[in-house]
C-alpha cells in the first residue's frame, strides 16, 4: 500500500509529467510494445493474428535469402557510410570554425543544404541517368572511357555505390551543425595551459583538448548518425526504386517497408523490424562505450 | 628376384580380372595415345587423364585414292556429312562421303563458257542446298559454285561508306547461315566480318572483337586529344584482333576464334545476333583462358593460337590450336572436356594443323605439312561423357547422374563428373553426398547451396534449443560481468595494478594509453611475447588450413609449413629487427627487447580476429561473406592502430615521427630482404666456383 500512498504525496508531481508520459505511452511505448507482439503472429491487415511464436524469425534468419543480401546492404551503410560522413562533418565543421562568423554562417548554409531541402537528391537522379543523356554517362562516352551508357540507377553492380555517394552528400545533417556550434563554444584558457604545457601543433591541440571538450556533441552526432545509416531508405527507393533490382541496395528499412505497406505481411514486417530495432541499440551502446572511454581519460 | 617377378605376374593377373570384371569398363579406354593425354584439374594443374578421343586412322591422299594433296588449307562437312577438302596445292576440292570414299573433286568451273581456276584458295563452305563458296585469296573474292562446277556468283570487295577504300578484300574464311547469308574473314578486317545477303549486297559488319582497354590506351587517348591531327595520325593505332576463322554451328549460332596478343582470355566466342559473345563460363558476361594456359620457356612466352574452331551436331566447341598442335574440346558452358593431339609425327600428332571439322562426334584435323586427315573417335569414356553433358546442359540431372557415375568410376579427377553428381545428389535431397561432391569438383557455388541447406535444417531443428541457450548465455555473461565491475575498487581505478598476465588483452582495449603505461611500468614480459608471436604463426597455419572450404583459396595438400613460418615469426624479427635499427638512428628510446615486446602485443588483436574468422568461416555460407570481410577489415584497423600506438610509446616520439619510422622499417625489411639474396647467390657462386676447381684437380689428377 506504500506506493499508493506515495503517488497520492507526489500528486503534483505526477500530474505535472502526466501530459509527456500520456504523449509517449501512446506514440511510442504502444507501437513498440505492439509491434513486438505482432513479430510473433502472422497478421496480415485482414484477418485476426494467429499466435506462431519464433515462426516469423525462424523464416527472417534461416529462410530468408534476400534478408541477408539488405543485411550487408545495411551493414555497408552503417560502418561505411555511416563513420565515414561521421568524420567528414567533423573536419568540415573544424574548417568551418576557422572561419570569420559571416563567412561560417554562409558555408554552414551551404554545406547543411542538401539535408535542409528534402528531395533535392533527384538531381542525382539526373546526373546518373542510365540513357546517354545522364551527365556521368554523357561525360565518360565524350571521353571515351565507355562504349555504351551504364545503367547506373538499374544496373545491380553499380546503384548501391551510387547511393552510397549521394548518401554521403545528404548526411551532413544534425550531427554537423551540432559540431559547428560545438567548436564555438570551446574553453579558451585551455588551449593556452595547453600551450604552456608543451602542445606542439593543431593536431595535437584537437586531440587533446578540443575532442575530450566536444563529447556531449560527438555522442549526439554519432547517435543521429547511426540512426540515419541505419534508416536510410527515401534515397534507396528515389533513385533505385521499390524494391531495386536483385535487392542490390535494398537496406533493412525498404524491405521492411516492401513488407509492410505492399504485401501487408504484418507480423513478418514487425519481426523484421524489432531485428533492427535490436540491432541498433547494440550499435548504440557500443558507440556510447567508446565515447565515453575516449572522452573521461 | 624371382619373388618380384612372381609378384608382378599377380599383380598384372588381378589387374587383368578387374579391367575384365568392372563393369562399364571397355578396352577402348586402355587405348594407348602416342601424346601425353591430359587435362587440367580445379587447380589449372595438368593432370594425366583418361582418353577421350584416340586416332582412329590417318588418311593421306595416296589411301583416298584421289592423288596426294600437298598443302590443304581448309576442310568441310556439310549437312549430309560429305567432306569438302580444299587442295590448293593443286586448286582443286575433293569430294569424299562419310566413309572416306571419293566422290568426285571439282578443279575448274565454268560461267557462260568462261573457264576459270583457283588461284590461291583458302577458305571453304558448303550450304545446305550443296553450294560451295570457296574465299579465294589470289582472286580476292569469293567463288560461289554449284556442285555441277558451274560458277553461280562472284562476291568481290563491297563499295560501302563503312569499308577503307583503300584497303583489300582477301577473303580467308567463310560461312553461310541457313537464312543464306554470307560471312566472310578478310585479312586484316578488324571490324569483324563481312556480311553479305545472296544477291551479294553488302549488309555491313559482324561480331567486331573488342579492343583491350588498358591504362596505355587511355593514356594514348588523352595524348590524342591534345595533339594535332598529324601527330596523332602517327601515334599508335588500337585495333580489335581480327578472329582467325568462322563457324556456324547447327543452333544457328555464330563462334568464331581469334588471338589476342597481350590477355589471353576468350579466344572462343559464340555470336549472338546482335554480335554479343555469349559464351560464358561460370558466371555472365564472364570468360574464361581458352586453349592451353600461357607459359614461358626462359624469355619466350608460349600460348594457345587457335586457327579453326568448329562444332559438333551435339554443340560441342573443337578449337585447333596451331601453336602445340592440339584440339581442345568444350561445351556448351565454356566447360573444357578433352585435349588431344601434340606436334609430332606419330599418327595423332600435327605438324602444321590448318582445319578441323566434325561427323557427329567424330573429329577430323587436317595437317597442311603432312597432308592428311587425321580422324580421332570417341573412346567409350569419351561418349559417356559427351552424353551425360548434353543431359546436364539440358537440365536433366537425374538421366545424367549414371552416366556420370560411370564417368566417375573411369576417370575420378574429371571435375565435371563431380559437379553433375553433386547437382543429382542436390535434386535427390541426399546434401551430404552433394556435399562430397562439390568439394571435390572445387565448385564452392554448389557446396554452398548444400551446406545452407543442411546448416538450417541443423538450427530449425535445435532452434528452441539454440535460441535459449544464447539467451541464457548472454545472461550470464551480463550478470558475470557486472560483478566484475562491482570488484573492481574505485582505488584500482586509481591506482591501477594491473599484473603481467592482464597487460597483453589491457593494452589490446586500450591501445592510446594502454601501451604508454607498460612503458611507464616496466610490466613487458618477453615470454608472453614470444607465445604471442608463436601463436601467430600457428593461427596462420590453422587459417591455411582450416578455414572453411567455401571462403578458402589455398591448397590444403600442399602446405609449406617452412615458408609459413617464414612469413610470419621471421617476418616478424625482420620487423623487429628493422625497427630497432631504424629508431637508433632517430634517437628512439626503446630497446630492442622492448620493440619485440610491444609489437607482439599489437599482433594479438589481430590473432584473435583470424581465429573468430576460422571458426566463422566454417559456419557460414558464400551469401554470408561479408561478415567475414568485416572481420578481415576491422582485425586490420585493430592492427595498424595497436602497432603506431606501441611504437609510438616504445619510441616515445610524436605522432609524425611514428608514422615515418614505421614506413622506414619496412622499407628496411625489403632491403633486408635483398641483402639476404644477394648474400646467398654470391655463396652460391662461390660454392660453384670451389667445386669446379676440385672436379679439375680430381679429374686432372
Amino acid at each position: 500500500m506504500g506506493l499508493i500512498e506515495d503517488i497520492k504525496k507526489n500528486k503534483a508531481s505526477y500530474l505535472m509529467i502526466a501530459p509527456y508520459m500520456l504523449l509517449f505511452t501512446i506514440f511510442t511505448l504502444i507501437p513498440v510494445i505492439s509491434s513486438i507482439f505482432l513479430s510473433f503472429t502472422n497478421y496480415n491487415m485482414l484477418q485476426p493474428p494467429k499466435w506462431v511464436g519464433w515462426a516469423n524469425y525462424i523464416r527472417l534468419f534461416l529462410a530468408d535469402k534476400i534478408f541477408i543480401k539488405v543485411l550487408r546492404n545495411t551493414f555497408i551503410f552503417a560502418f561505411l557510410t555511416g563513420p565515414l560522413s561521421y568524420f567528414m562533418s567533423f573536419i568540415l565543421a573544424w574548417f568551418i570554425s576557422e572561419f570569420n562568423p559571416k563567412i561560417r554562417a554562409i558555408l554552414t548554409l551551404i554545406f547543411y543544404s542538401p539535408s535542409l531541402a528534402g528531395n533535392v537528391f533527384f538531381i542525382w537522379a539526373f546526373i546518373f541517368s542510365g540513357d546517354a543523356y545522364g551527365l556521368i554517362n554523357g561525360w565518360l562516352m565524350r571521353l571515351g572511357i565507355l562504349k555504351e551508357p551504364i545503367n547506373w540507377l538499374q544496373d545491380p553492380n553499380y546503384v548501391l555505390w551510387v547511393i552510397i555517394i549521394v548518401q554521403l552528400w545528404l548526411s551532413l545533417g544534425a550531427g554537423f551543425l551540432a559540431f559547428v556550434a560545438g567548436f564555438q563554444n570551446l574553453d579558451k584558457e585551455l588551449f593556452e595551459a595547453g600551450a604552456i604545457d608543451g602542445i606542439k601543433n593543431r593536431f595535437q591541440e584537437l586531440f587533446y583538448i578540443t575532442i575530450p571538450q566536444m563529447a556531449p556533441q560527438l555522442m549526439f552526432g554519432a547517435v543521429m548518425q547511426i540512426g540515419a545509416s541505419f534508416g536510410v531508405s527515401t534515397v534507396v527507393i528515389a533513385l533505385g526504386g521499390l524494391p531495386t533490382r536483385q535487392y542490390s541496395a535494398d537496406t533493412v528499412v525498404t524491405y521492411l517497408i516492401d513488407y509492410g505497406t505492399v504485401r501487408f505481411e504484418m507480423g513478418y514486417a514487425s519481426a523484421i523490424a524489432v531485428v533492427l530495432f535490436i540491432a541498433m541499440l547494440l550499435t548504440n551502446k557500443v558507440i556510447a562505450a567508446i565515447l565515453k572511454r575516449y572522452s573521461t581519460e | 628376384m624371382r619373388i618380384k617377378k612372381v609378384k608382378r605376374i599377380i599383380a598384372f593377373v588381378l589387374l587383368s580380372l578387374l579391367i575384365v570384371t568392372v563393369p562399364g569398363y571397355s578396352f577402348a579406354n586402355m587405348i594407348e595415345v602416342p601424346y601425353y593425354q591430359y587435362n587440367y584439374d580445379i587447380y589449372n594443374w595438368d593432370i594425366p587423364s583418361a582418353a577421350g578421343y584416340y586416332p582412329y586412322e590417318v588418311l593421306s591422299g595416296s589411301d583416298l585414292g584421289v592423288g596426294n594433296f600437298p598443302s590443304p588449307r581448309d576442310m568441310f562437312v556439310d549437312s549430309n556429312d560429305n567432306i569438302y577438302i580444299l587442295d590448293a596445292g593443286n586448286n582443286r576440292i575433293v569430294k569424299l562421303n562419310k566413309d572416306f570414299k571419293f566422290i568426285g573433286e571439282i578443279n575448274k568451273f565454268t560461267q557462260n563458257g568462261k573457264v576459270f581456276k583457283f588461284s590461291d584458295p583458302s577458305g571453304i563452305c558448303v550450304d545446305k542446298n550443296g553450294v560451295i563458296y570457296v574465299a579465294d585469296k589470289g582472286a580476292k573474292c569469293v567463288y560461289v559454285i554449284n556442285q555441277n562446277g558451274q560458277l553461280l556468283r562472284k562476291i568481290t570487295k563491297p563499295k560501302s561508306d563503312l569499308v577503307a577504300a583503300n584497303k583489300d578484300f582477301v577473303p580467308l574464311k567463310v560461312a553461310v547461315d541457313n537464312a543464306g547469308v554470307v560471312y566472310v574473314l578478310s585479312l586484316g578486317s578488324y571490324e569483324g566480318a563481312f556480311m553479305f545477303d545472296s544477291q551479294n549486297n553488302f549488309l555491313g559488319f559482324f561480331g567486331s572483337n573488342k579492343v583491350v582497354v588498358t591504362l596505355q590506351l587511355l593514356i594514348d587517348r588523352i595524348w590524342k586529344k591534345i595533339l594535332s591531327k598529324q601527330q596523332s595520325a602517327s601515334m599508335v593505332r588500337y585495333l580489335p584482333t581480327e578472329s582467325t576463322s568462322i563457324d556456324i554451328g547447327d543452333d544457328g549460332f555464330i563462334y568464331t576464334c581469334s588471338n589476342y596478343a597481350s590477355v589471353s582470355v576468350g579466344e572462343l566466342k559464340k555470336l549472338n545476333f546482335l554480335g554479343k559473345n555469349i559464351l560464358w563460363y561460370k558466371k555472365k558476361d564472364q570468360t574464361r583462358d581458352f586453349g592451353d594456359l600461357p607459359k614461358y620457356y626462359g624469355k619466350r612466352l608460349e600460348d594457345s593460337y587457335f586457327v579453326d574452331i568448329n562444332v559438333t551436331k551435339d554443340g560441342f566447341i573443337n578449337a585447333l590450336d596451331y601453336e602445340r598442335g592440339r584440339v581442345f574440346q568444350y561445351d556448351q558452358n565454356a566447360n573444357l572436356l578433352f585435349i588431344m593431339g601434340g606436334k609430332a609425327d606419330q599418327a595423332g600428332t600435327f605438324r602444321e594443323p590448318a582445319a578441323v571439322e566434325s561427323i557427329g562426334n567424330t573429329i577430323l584435323v587436317l595437317d597442311q605439312q603432312k597432308a592428311t586427315i587425321t580422324v580421332f573417335k570417341e573412346t567409350k569414356f569419351g561418349e559417356l561423357v559427351h552424353r551425360a553433358t548434353v543431359l546436364y546442359n539440358d537440365g536433366m540431372y537425374d538421366e545424367a547422374r549414371k552416366l556420370w557415375e560411370q564417368v566417375n568410376k573411369m576417370d575420378s579427377n574429371f571435375a565435371l563428373a563431380h559437379v553433375g553428381l553433386g547437382k543429382a545428389l542436390l535434386r535427390m535431397n541426399k546434401y551430404s553426398e552433394a556435399l562430397q561432391h562439390f568439394r571435390l569438383a572445387n565448385d564452392k557455388e554448389g557446396y554452398s547451396e548444400a551446406k545452407e541447406v543442411l546448416r538450417n535444417d541443423f538450427l530449425q531443428r535445435n532452434f528452441g534449443v539454440i535460441a535459449t541457450a544464447l539467451v541464457l548465455a548472454i545472461i550470464v555473461i551480463y550478470i558475470l560481468w557486472r560483478r566484475l565491475k562491482k570488484q573492481k575498487s574505485v582505488d584500482e581505478e586509481y591506482t591501477r595494478k594491473i599484473s603481467k598476465e592482464k597487460y597483453p588483452l589491457y593494452v589490446m582495449l586500450h591501445p592510446f594509453k594502454g601501451y604508454e603505461e607498460l612503458k611507464d611500468e616496466k610490466k613487458g614480459s618477453v615470454l608472453y611475447a614470444t607465445i604471442i608471436v608463436l601463436l601467430f604463426f600457428v593461427v596462420s597455419i590453422l587459417h591455411r588450413q582450416y578455414t572453411g572450404f567455401i571462403f578458402n583459396p589455398y591448397r590444403q595438400d600442399r602446405i609449406n609449413v617452412i615458408s609459413i613460418f617464414s612469413a610470419t615469426v621471421v617476418m616478424f624479427f625482420f620487423w623487429v629487427l628493422s625497427n630497432w635499427s631504424v629508431s637508433t638512428l632517430t634517437e628512439g628510446e626503446g630497446t630492442f627487447q622492448e620493440i619485440w615486446i610491444f609489437s607482439a602485443y599489437a599482433l594479438l588483436p589481430y590473432i584473435i580476429c583470424r581465429l573468430l574468422y576460422v571458426i566463422l568461416s566454417n559456419v557460414l555460407i558464400m551469401e554470408e561473406g561479408m561478415f567475414l570481410a568485416f572481420i578481415n577489415i576491422i582485425s586490420l584497423i585493430w592492427l595498424v592502430i595497436g602497432m603506431l600506438c606501441a611504437i609510438k610509446a616504445v619510441h616515445q616520439f610524436s605522432f609524425g615521427k611514428t608514422v615515418a619510422t614505421m614506413v622506414a622499417s619496412l622499407i628496411g625489411i625489403a632491403v633486408i630482404l635483398f641483402i639476404m639474396i644477394l648474400v646467398f647467390t654470391l655463396f652460391a657462386q662461390l660454392f660453384g666456383f670451389i667445386q669446379s676447381i676440385y672436379n679439375e684437380l680430381i679429374l686432372r689428377m
